[in-house]
C-alpha cells in the first residue's frame, strides 16, 4: 500500500517535471539525383523511391558504457515514403543523460514467432510476409533509370529470424541529448552500395538479406 | 504448514493461469501431451470462435469473393480438398501442393507442408495472400469487413469493440481452428478400453508401431518433424520441400510428417497428391528404391510386409476415422450467420 502511494507521487512527480525523448528519423539524400515520388523523373541517372518503412524495437539509451534505460516493448514502424523526418515518442518520462542510443533494425526472432500482434505489428501494415511467416524489416522500393528489370523497378524486402540467415541488426549511435535526438539515414550510402542496376530484387531471407542489411545498419547516422 | 499453504496457493495460481477457458471449448484428450499454441494469448470464447467459423466459411476472404477457405477444406473431408491432388484456387487456378487435413491444430507447431508458417495465427494470411488461392490482402480484407454490418456486429460480440484489425481477424480464424480436434476415432476408444479392436486390426496396430510410429507417432500420429519417406521427386514440380524455407542442404526433400487420423477421408496422399489409395500408398513404403531422395533414419530399412499384413495395416488405419468430427454440426457451414442476411 505504502508502496503503490509512494509510486502513484513518483509518477506524478515525475511525468509533471520532464519532458517526453522522442527520436527523428530522416532521410538524408542527394536531392539532385534521388526523388521520393512515383514515377521516374525523366533525366539520366535518376532514382525515385516509392517506399521506405522500417521497424526499429528494442531501444535503449546508455551513458557511456552503463546503460540508463531500456524501453520495454519498444517496437515502432517508420514510415519515410514522403522524403519527410517522422517522430517517434518514446515511452520516456524521466529526465536522463545519456550520450549512446542503441536500437534494434528490424523484429527479434522471439516476436516473430508469435502469431497475430496488433498496432504497429499489426500484418495489415504491409511488412508481414504471407508465404513464409516472418517480419520485414526493411522495406526500399522504387525505380532507377539504371535498372534493367520491368518498369526499372528496385526492391529490397529485407527480413529473416531463423539462423544463419537472421537479419536483424544493433545500430549504436553516439548522439547529443536533444530533443528530439536525431538520426539520419544515408540513402545515397545505401544505393551506392548496393547498386540496383546489379542488384535490383532482393524479397526473401538469405545471403542477399544479410548483406544489404548489413549495408543499411551503417547507414544510419 | 505455513509453506504447504504457500506451496497450495502457488499451484492452485498456477493453474488459474493455465486453465485457458471454458473445457466445453477446448479439452485436451485424456493423455495427450499439452497443446502447443498459447491459449493464454488468445483464450477461446463462444463469440470468437462463430467469428472465425463465419470468416472461415466466408468468400469475403478472396479477391472476388468466391473462394473461402472450406473451398479447399471441406469438412466432410476432414478439411481438406476434394478429390484434386493440387488444389484448386482463384479462377480455377491450380496451387503447387495437395490440401492437408485441418486437425488437432493446437498441438502442430509448424504449417504447410514445408514448415513455411510458424504459428497458426498467421496460417490465414498466406493464402489470403496466394495469387493462385485468395489473391487478396489482408488490408483490404479488413476494409472489407468494417464494411459489412454483419461483421462489424460479430465483432462486437466477440471483442467487445466493433473495429476490425488484421490481429482480431486472424486471431479469430484461430479459435475456430483450434476447436477442431479430432479424439473419438475407433482407435480412441480403444485406448479409452471403451471398444475393441478386430484381430486383424490388432495385427495393424502391431505393425503400425514397428513399422510407422516413429515418425506417425500417436496420439497425434505425427511426431512434428520433418523427414523424408523416399519418395522421388516431380520434376514437373520440383518441390524439395523443406530447404526452400531453411536454406539448409540437409533438409532437402523432407517435409512435415502428417497426421493420419481421418486419413481414410484425406487422399489424395502425400505433399502432391501423387497416391489415390491407401493401398498405393502402403506399396510405396513396402517397395521403395533405398537411399534416395535423402531418406530419414527411421525409412532406412525396407519394410517387408504380406499382402495380409499389408490388409491388417489398412485395416488398422481405417480405425483412425473419427465421424463425430466429420459430422459434428459445430464445425459446419455456419449457415444461421451467413444465410441470415
Ligand atoms: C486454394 C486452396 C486453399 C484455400 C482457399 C485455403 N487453403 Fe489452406 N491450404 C491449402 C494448401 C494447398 C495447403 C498446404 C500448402 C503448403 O504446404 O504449401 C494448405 C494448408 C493450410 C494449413 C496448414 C495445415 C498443416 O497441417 O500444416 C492451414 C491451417 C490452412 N491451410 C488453413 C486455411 C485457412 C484458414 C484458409 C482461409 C483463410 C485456407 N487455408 C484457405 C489450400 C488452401
Ligand atoms: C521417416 C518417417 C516416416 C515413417 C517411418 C513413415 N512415414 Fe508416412 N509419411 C512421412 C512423411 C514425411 C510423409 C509426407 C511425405 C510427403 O508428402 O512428402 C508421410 C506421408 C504418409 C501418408 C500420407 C498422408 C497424407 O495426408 O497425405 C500416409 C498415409 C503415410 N505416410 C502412412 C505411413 C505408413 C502406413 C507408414 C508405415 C508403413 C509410414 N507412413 C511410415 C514420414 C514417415
Amino acid at each position: 500500500m505504502i508502496f503503490a502511494i509512494f509510486s502513484f507521487f513518483f509518477v506524478v512527480f515525475n511525468s509533471t517535471l520532464f519532458a517526453q525523448i522522442s527520436l527523428s528519423f530522416e532521410p538524408l539524400y542527394d536531392s539532385s539525383r534521388i526523388q521520393f515520388t512515383k514515377e521516374l523523373p525523366a533525366d539520366s541517372n535518376q532514382i525515385s523511391i516509392e517506399t521506405l518503412r522500417f521497424y526499429i524495437s528494442d531501444i535503449s539509451l546508455f551513458q557511456n558504457d552503463s546503460q540508463v534505460i531500456h524501453v520495454v516493448n519498444s517496437y515502432h514502424l517508420v514510415d519515410l515514403s514522403a522524403g519527410q523526418a517522422q517522430t517517434l515518442d518514446l515511452d520516456i518520462t524521466q529526465k536522463l543523460d545519456f550520450n549512446v542510443l542503441k536500437f534494434n533494425l528490424g523484429i527479434d526472432s522471439l516476436t516473430n514467432v508469435s502469431g497475430a500482434l496488433s498496432g504497429d505489428l499489426d500484418p495489415t501494415q504491409g511488412m508481414y510476409w504471407s508465404w513464409q511467416s516472418g517480419y520485414i524489416n526493411f522495406k526500399l522500393e522504387g525505380k532507377a533509370l539504371t535498372c534493367t528489370t520491368r518498369n526499372k523497378l528496385f526492391q529490397y524486402h529485407l527480413g529473416g529470424y531463423m539462423h544463419p540467415y537472421n537479419a536483424l541488426r544493433t545500430i549504436e549511435l553516439t548522439v547529443q541529448a536533444s530533443e528530439p535526438i536525431s538520426i539520419s539515414l544515408d540513402l545515397n550510402k545505401i544505393l551506392s552500395l548496393i547498386k540496383p542496376s546489379q542488384t535490383p530484387e532482393v524479397m526473401s531471407p538469405g545471403t542477399s538479406a544479410m548483406m544489404i542489411s548489413n549495408i543499411v545498419a551503417v547507414s544510419f547516422k | 504448514m505455513k509453506l504447504k499453504i504457500a506451496v497450495y496457493l502457488f499451484l492452485m495460481l498456477a493453474f488459474c493461469a493455465f486453465s485457458f477457458h471454458d473445457t466445453r471449448l477446448f479439452e485436451k484428450p485424456a493423455g495427450w501431451p499439452a497443446p502447443t499454441y498459447n491459449f493464454t494469448n488468445n483464450p477461446l470464447n463462444s463469440e470468437k470462435i462463430l467469428l472465425g467459423r463465419a470468416l472461415f466459411y466466408d468468400p469475403i476472404l478472396s479477391r472476388d469473393n468466391t473462394i473461402s477457405c472450406a473451398s479447399c477444406h471441406s469438412q466432410y473431408n476432414s478439411f481438406t480438398h476434394v478429390d484434386h491432388d493440387l488444389s484448386h484456387g482463384i479462377d480455377d487456378r491450380i496451387g503447387k501442393r495437395n490440401s492437408p487435413v485441418l486437425l488437432n491444430l493446437a498441438w502442430q507447431k509448424s504449417f504447410m507442408w514445408d514448415g513455411a508458417v510458424n504459428h497458426l495465427d498467421v496460417q490465414a494470411l498466406a493464402p489470403i495472400h496466394n495469387k493462385l488461392e485468395m489473391d487478396e490482402d489482408i488490408s483490404n480484407v479488413v476494409k472489407k469487413l468494417n464494411a459489412s454490418e454483419l461483421y462489424r456486429g460479430l465483432f462486437y460480440s466477440a471483442f467487445g469493440d466493433s473495429a476490425v484489425t488484421g490481429e482480431k481477424t486472424l486471431k479469430a480464424i484461430s479459435q475456430f481452428m483450434l476447436t477442431l480436434v479430432s479424439a473419438n476415432s475407433k482407435y480412441d476408444k480403444v485406448m479409452n478400453r471403451e471398444l475393441e479392436f478386430s484381430s486383424q486390426e490388432a495385427n495393424g496396430y502391431k505393425l503400425f508401431q514397428e513399422n510407422c510410429a516413429s515418425c506417425h507417432t500417436e496420439p497425434l500420429f505425427t511426431n512434428n518433424e520433418f523427414r523424408s519417406n523416399s519418395l522421388a521427386i516431380d520434376t514437373t514440380l520440383n518441390d524439395y520441400g523443406r530447404v526452400v524455407v531453411s536454406g539448409l542442404p540437409k533438409d532437402s526433400f523432407l517435409f512435415k510428417v502428417p497426421t493420419l487420423r481421418n486419413i481414410e477421408f484425406s487422399f489424395p496422399y502425400m505433399h502432391d497428391g501423387r497416391y489415390k489409395t491407401l493401398s498405393e500408398v502402403i506399396n510405396h513404403y513396402t517397395g521403395r528404391d533405398l537411399g534416395t531422395s535423402n531418406t530419414s533414419l527411421e525409412l532406412s530399412e525396407q519394410i517387408i510386409l504380406s499382402s495380409k499384413q499389408k490388409v491388417d495395416l489398412l485395416a488398422f488405419l481405417l480405425t483412425l476415422t473419427d465421424k463425430e468430427f466429420l459430422f459434428n454440426s459445430d464445425f459446419s457451414f455456419p449457415r444461421e450467420i451467413l444465410l441470415s442476411n
